[in-house]
């Protein structure tokens, strides 16, 4: 199995079980809470008035995403993947609907 | 269906050989997290482009609320001592107005007000009195409009010089007579609502006065009695003539 194959099972199993929702606002709040919205933001900023606004929006987005992935901490990181390792066994231990 | 169910049997197979090994588990969660702060990064990223395209990005360098002084008083409407001055340019004077006295401005400024009306009644009144007195019958008219104006004004002559002698008038008169009528009674009197006015602002510039004005609706009230008797009177010969 190829590990994009994972992401494909996860999310359709979570889309089953309408979890995909609550899963991602538990995700964001987190990422609000410890900052990290405000730091991506100004270094948005930043990236767009040093290159003149970017003439394509994807020439932005190939540059905010791995630095916006860098500026997770560690900590948030770490309780965001135990949370939800423990929401996917959940939800493997429930009945599947036949 | 058969073809669905397959599918979701499927996944729920995948998807439970993944969680029941742990490494599987631990990337899956990983590679799940990073889409999600992935497409978070998305979001802001378009937001900011976005305003960026707009020219709105300067306004919200200013993070931290300024605090200057103490506050206006706020309503939920917004703050309430404010006064928020909407102006208007007059077309007819080219003033600029506010808009809470427009309406009483234009009233005044094109000659609408109850004041103005009073005043250019009285002018109007006063200046066919001048001409009466000036040099009203003396000039002659070329033009029939003109002639039928001047009987028309000498038919009122004789109403504001005979004024007390209306009661001995003949049965045409009887329209001209209405007007003092309508001081008491307002049944008859409807069409001759500019002449009552020009009548009353006579009466009234010649020398008004509350003792005037009783002693004259006495009078008219006996006027009207008199009359009255004098209608019957004019109607009963009539009357015995067509029966002969």
């Amino acid at each position: 199995m190829s590990q994009k194959y994972y992401e494909d099972t996860v999310n359709s199993k979570l889309e089953n079980k309408h979890a995909v929702e609550r899963v991602s606002e538990l995700v964001r709040v987190r990422l609000v809470e410890c900052g990290w919205r405000d730091q991506v933001r100004l270094a948005c900023r930043k990236l767009s008035e040093e290159n003149d606004g970017f003439n394509n929006f994807d020439e932005l987005i190939a540059v905010v995403t791995p630095t916006a992935r860098a500026m997770v901490p560690d900590s948030v990181k770490r309780e965001l993947l135990h949370e939800l390792e423990l929401i996917l066994s959940n939800i493997d231990k429930l009945p599947s609907k036949k | 269906m058969s073809r669905n169910q397959n599918v979701l049997s499927n996944i729920d197979r995948e998807f439970h050989d993944i969680v029941s090994s742990k490494e599987l588990l631990r990337q899956a969660a990983e590679r799940y997290l990073d889409k999600i702060i992935d497409t978070i990064t998305i979001g802001i990223a378009l937001g900011i482009h976005r305003s960026k395209k707009a020219k709105v990005l300067d306004s919200e360098k200013e993070v931290t609320p300024k605090e200057e002084g103490p506050r206006p008083c706020v309503d939920i409407f917004g703050p309430y001592n404010f006064k928020k001055k909407y102006e208007c340019l007059c077309c007819n004077c080219d003033r600029i107005v506010e808009a809470s006295g427009f309406a009483p401005h234009l009233e005044v400024c094109m000659g609408m007000g109850r004041s103005r009306s009073r005043n250019a009644s009285r002018r109007i009144a006063n200046n066919s009195r001048e001409r009466e007195n000036s040099t009203y019958g003396s000039i002659p008219s070329d033009d029939e409009d003109d002639m039928d104006w001047n009987s028309g004004d000498k038919r009122k002559r004789k109403k504001d010089r005979n004024g007390n002698k209306k009661l001995k008038s003949t049965p045409k008169k009887i329209n001209e007579v209405d007007p003092v009528e309508t001081i008491n009674i307002d049944v008859e009197g409807e069409a001759d609502d500019i002449l009552n006015l020009r009548d009353l602002l006579q009466d009234f510039s010649r020398g008004p006065s509350p003792a005037d004005s009783v002693s004259s609706s006495g009078s008219t009230k006996r006027r009207d009695k008199s009359k009255s008797k004098k209608r019957k009177d004019r109607s009963s010969p009539n009357s015995s003539l067509n029966l002969n």
